[in-house]
């Protein structure tokens, strides 16, 4: 009979599907049934209708059991509203925090970008190590890029762009846009495709065919209004007409911002493609040193990026010599496309992950706590459960399914609150995140938000259902319930610790970017913040210098006569705009300059204008502009760095692109204060004005509001050329741009921190009230045989502010092994600033004194009597 | 009183005229279905809970089970109100019998 012997072993592992107290019940009666069948009937036959009689049964038992202890935890929940909310809070907090941060990280990290194998696409850059200082994500000279389209053999497609601002004539109203003038590869490259009409290719590329145009969604629907018969209608740009032929998906935008390093035209997303249509001469004529923005490839299957670049290398070291000797020194680099856009932020997601996983953290431990010690209070309870002949699992699993409840209650009331977070964060507008817009609560953010919700069930819920279901009936007994009630507490002081040691740490990091904030706010940026800035981008209309610097000359006169422009200056570039304007430059006494010289061509009331001292000497006057003997203006920092120990006022420099000892010396006359032109984290750079009557950024001090400023500068603009457009913004708001990410970033790990500690804090009020209400007894003896209430007081106190203490100390030594991963965002402080490590275990320990304060209080107003009379 | 399920129905049947344990009932009712109802183990105890729970059938306790059969064995026995509710059951349909009839859908047996 031993095949009879198996066959049952079998039926009774079998039995496991069914629920503990069930197989407790009936198993051995089932393994009867079974084994009676088993001698009359086939056995095949007898499996077979086993297996599907389980198939439902066992599923039915469980759904009995778990819609019983859901009605009983509901019950049981709604009759203390006073816990379930705090549980309920303190889950939709944590989770809701995680599940909005995670949707962030999802959209810009972990969604895959819009573009087939986007791990394929590199950004091929063409830096040239003789211009230092000089970024190396630079676009290359045109030619260059045909060069390696037709020689190299690394890449299945190749793609070069110009990424600007152009004039999109709306009926009679001129608008901004941004436009990306592409080659015909260049969706091909991407392999990125319309979701109406065609893709633009190498036809459309051709010189006089390259009136068509590609639009996004988002265009399509401001400026078309969503109409189906879009394609073959028409869109004007820079006074003239495209044919629209193309209409790309939502999610298509590229470039976004962002996604071209030091590339900021100040987009959140590009809305036009046009064919950049290059002439054979633009193809092939190096003299003019025309380059593009970016140049993107796509790699052949199973070439490296690293193979990709040596082999452009090799091409692009046999073209130097089409150039002059002076611009010979062009190399290649190539960049993973994915890692270029995601790369500068990544970290910082990561950062804001840990930091909310941390959050997290101290929510789970808090629900912990509280079920700990509703665990003890609902002993007496369990005890007679099991007297009465309940079983252990059965308790543990009705405390899991109640806490479990609660966590994804207050789960689903965390998405609620993600969801809110979310459009609260897209609208901080952090700055050149690319794809930040696009976050939101996607199926993979529900995934990990209910997840994290049973997670948390089970991880807060697990140890209390155990301390709960082992109560006997016999402890019950002997002990009386109120001392039941009184179990140890080590747990919940251990995890009081523990968030204590959490906050601390989220504390000090929020400490130490805060205080790298204010260092930052409190640089002096070299010019006034309430400077009005204008620019204007001219088109092909103004073709010629010529036309361009008489445009800029008219238009600076006539800002010049608005009422409330106190003083109106120009110049070639801007602060904080990444402009970027260079030259070699050679100073008499020190030498030709290693290094390329930031320079500025200004009008002359550009310094006062912008705000920025004169330190020395004096300013550009009318004459000075195209004088023969020509003059210069430098900053402080040039002066200190070039005429090291000797006056710069009278000093002499020449500078130029070409052959400098061709250029003509220029004198020295005025010494300014240093700009902090590329970020206000990076100190001014050597610098050098030249007097200029023109320029295409405009700069005004105000006796006006900015609104109105700005309306007069419009008004203004239209009567000269009705179809150009004003980007006007005050140096604030570049200020406020450029900083945005890290104020976002502070911003929110302080969120987090307070978070935090609200929640460790809760907690330790939570444990010392209970404390207090258990040792009431206790305390009541102390009073009756004379300790005065003051003792009592600090015996309370003291023991919170002990469990504080431990928490300090842990939290801190973490803190300083962690910080370090912050020091890269931290600016005029050490990942060790003493003023943060000492001011956040100060501020923890008042406010935990202010939380154990209220219960210690109760602890003095018990009355001897009463609690003695108890006894 | 709640729908008895099609399970517990043939159960209280089983038990209607002696006590009968697990096998027993399953037995009983897969010879008066001619075999088309056969109730499995897990579905078979699952009812039976069920009907204890709701005072419509008891456990014997183990004196009043017959004497010479395997002692692991439980018996069942139909209570009072587990007779009125198949009383109910079987009254509710006839009725519907009743209705069939008078509609022609049932045709005359004999």
């Amino acid at each position: 009979m031993d095949w009879l012997q198996s066959q049952t072993r079998l039926f009774r592992a079998m039995l496991y599907c069914f629920p503990a107290e069930f197989r407790h019940e009936y198993g051995a009666e089932m393994e009867q049934v079974f084994e009676d069948r088993l001698r009359t009937e086939p056995r095949l036959r007898l499996w077979l209708d086993t297996l599907t009689d389980f198939a439902f049964s066992a599923p039915k038992e469980h759904w009995d059991i778990l819609r019983a202890d859901v009605k009983h935890g509901v019950r049981v929940l709604a009759a203390m509203p006073g816990f379930s909310s705090i549980v309920l809070l303190v889950t939709a907090l944590g989770i809701g925090a995680t599940a909005s941060i995670f949707s962030l990280v999802n959209a810009v990290l972990l969604r895959s970008l819009p573009y087939g194998h986007p791990e394929k696409l590199v950004y091929i850059w063409s830096p040239n190590p003789n211009f230092k200082g000089v970024p190396d994500e630079l676009g290359p000279i045109v030619p260059d890029f045909y060069d390696w389209q037709r020689l190299s053999h690394s890449f299945s497609a190749m793609t070069l762009f110009e990424h600007r601002a152009v004039n999109v004539m709306i009926v009679s109203d001129a608008k901004r846009a941004a436009a990306a003038f592409v080659t015909g590869n260049f969706f091909r490259t991407l392999e990125a495709w319309p979701a109406i009409g065609r893709a633009l290719d190498a036809n459309d590329d051709q010189p006089g065919h390259e009136h068509v145009a590609v639009i996004s969604y988002a265009f399509w629907h401001s400026q078309f209004a969503g109409a189906s018969d879009v394609i073959g209608r028409y869109v004007r740009v820079n006074r003239q007409d495209y044919a629209v032929v193309g209409v790309m998906p939502q999610d298509f935008g590229y470039p976004f911002e962002g996604d071209i390093p030091y590339h900021r035209p100040g987009f959140k997303q590009t809305d036009i493609w046009l064919p950049a249509g290059y002439t054979i001469k633009q193809k092939t004529d190096r003299s003019d040193m025309a380059s593009g923005d970016a140049v993107i490839g796509r790699l052949n299957n199973a070439v490296s990026a690293s193979a990709a670049q040596a082999e452009l290398a090799a091409i692009e070291k046999r073209l130097q010599p089409l150039y002059p000797e002076m611009w010979r020194g062009w190399t290649v680099l190539v960049r993973l496309l994915v890692q270029t856009i995601i790369g500068p932020v990544e970290k910082m997601l990561w950062l804001l992950l840990g930091a909310v996983g941390i959050v997290l953290l101290i929510a789970v431990s808090n629900v912990a706590g509280l079920l700990l010690a509703r665990a003890t209070a609902r002993a007496h309870e369990m005890g007679i459960r099991t007297a009465l002949g309940a079983e252990r699992a059965r308790i543990v699993r009705q405390l899991l399914t109640e806490s479990l409840l609660l966590s994804c209650l207050g789960g689903s009331l965390g998405v609620g609150l993600a969801y809110l977070l979310v459009h609260f964060f897209t609208s901080l507008n952090p700055g050149s995140i690319p794809r930040f817009d696009s976050a939101q609560l996607d199926s993979r953010v529900l995934f990990v938000a209910a997840s994290l919700s049973v997670g948390l069930g089970l991880a807060a819920g697990v140890a209390p259902a155990l301390i709960a279901s082992r109560t006997s009936l016999n402890n019950l007994l002997r002990r009386g319930s109120s001392r039941v009630a009184g179990g140890s507490n080590r747990g919940r002081f251990a995890l009081i610790v523990l968030e204590v040691a959490l906050s601390v740490v989220l504390l000090t990091g929020a400490g130490l970017l805060i205080r790298s904030f204010l260092k930052l706010e409190a640089v002096d940026p070299g010019f006034s913040t309430a400077t009005l800035t204008l620019k204007v981008d001219l088109d092909q209309q103004y073709s010629t210098e010529e036309s361009q610097t008489n445009f800029y000359r008219a238009f600076l006169a006539k800002l010049q006569e608005l009422p409330g422009f106190a003083c109106v200056g120009a110049s070639t570039g801007i602060p904080l705009t990444n402009s970027e304007s260079v030259t070699f430059a050679e100073v008499k006494g020190f030498g030709a300059i290693s290094e390329v010289v930031e320079n500025r061509a200004v009008t002359l009331d550009y310094r006062k204008a912008l705000g920025t001292p004169l330190l020395r000497g004096r300013d550009f006057v009318p004459g000075d502009v195209n004088s023969k003997s020509g003059v210069v203006i430098v900053s402080a920092k040039f002066a200190q760095t070039y005429f090291h120990g000797r006056d710069a006022l009278g000093g002499q420099i020449r500078v130029g692109i070409r052959d400098l000892s061709k250029a003509g010396w220029q004198t020295v006359v005025g010494v300014v204060g240093d700009i902090r032109h590329n970020s206000l984290e990076q100190a001014g750079k050597p610098l050098i004005f030249y007097p200029w009557d023109a320029g295409d950024n405009f700069v005004v001090r105000l006796n006006i509001p900015v609104r109105q400023a700005v309306n007069e500068a419009r008004s203004a603009l239209r009567s000269l050329d009705p179809a150009l457009t004003l980007q006007a913004a005050t140096m604030e708001d570049l200020i406020n741009a450029s900083t945005a990410r890290r104020r976002f970033q502070t911003s929110l790990l302080t969120g987090f921190a307070l978070v935090a500690v609200v929640l460790a804090l809760a907690g330790l009020h939570g444990l010392m009230s209970y404390t207090v209400k258990q040792r009431t007894a206790e305390i009541g003896v102390r009073l009756a045989i004379g300790s005065p209430r003051r003792r009592v007081l600090s015996l309370i106190l003291g023991q919170g502010l002990r469990l504080t203490g431990y928490g300090l100390l842990i939290g801190l030594g973490f803190a300083f092994a962690v910080t370090r991963l912050v020091s890269g965002w931290l600016f005029g402080v050490e990942a060790t600033d003493p003023v943060t490590f000492v001011a956040v275990p100060l501020l923890v320990l008042l406010v935990a004194a202010c939380a154990c304060l209220i219960p210690a209080w109760s602890a003095t107003k018990i009355d001897p009597v009463q609690t003695l009379r108890q006894e | 009183m709640p729908k008895l399920s099609p399970q517990a129905f043939h159960i209280l049947i089983a038990l209607a005229d002696r006590d009968q344990h697990g096998y027993g009932i399953m037995q009983d009712v897969a010879t008066r279905t001619g075999g088309k109802l056969r109730l499995s183990a897990g579905t078979l105890y699952g009812s039976i809970k069920r009907l204890l729970e709701e005072g419509l059938i008891i456990e014997l306790r183990e004196n009043q089970r017959p004497q010479e059969d395997d002692e692991r064995r439980r018996y069942y026995r139909l209570t009072p109100a587990g007779r009125k509710a198949a009383k109910g059951e079987v009254n509710r349909m006839a009725e519907l019998l009743k209705q069939a009839r008078a509609y022609g859908l049932v045709a005359k047996s004999n």
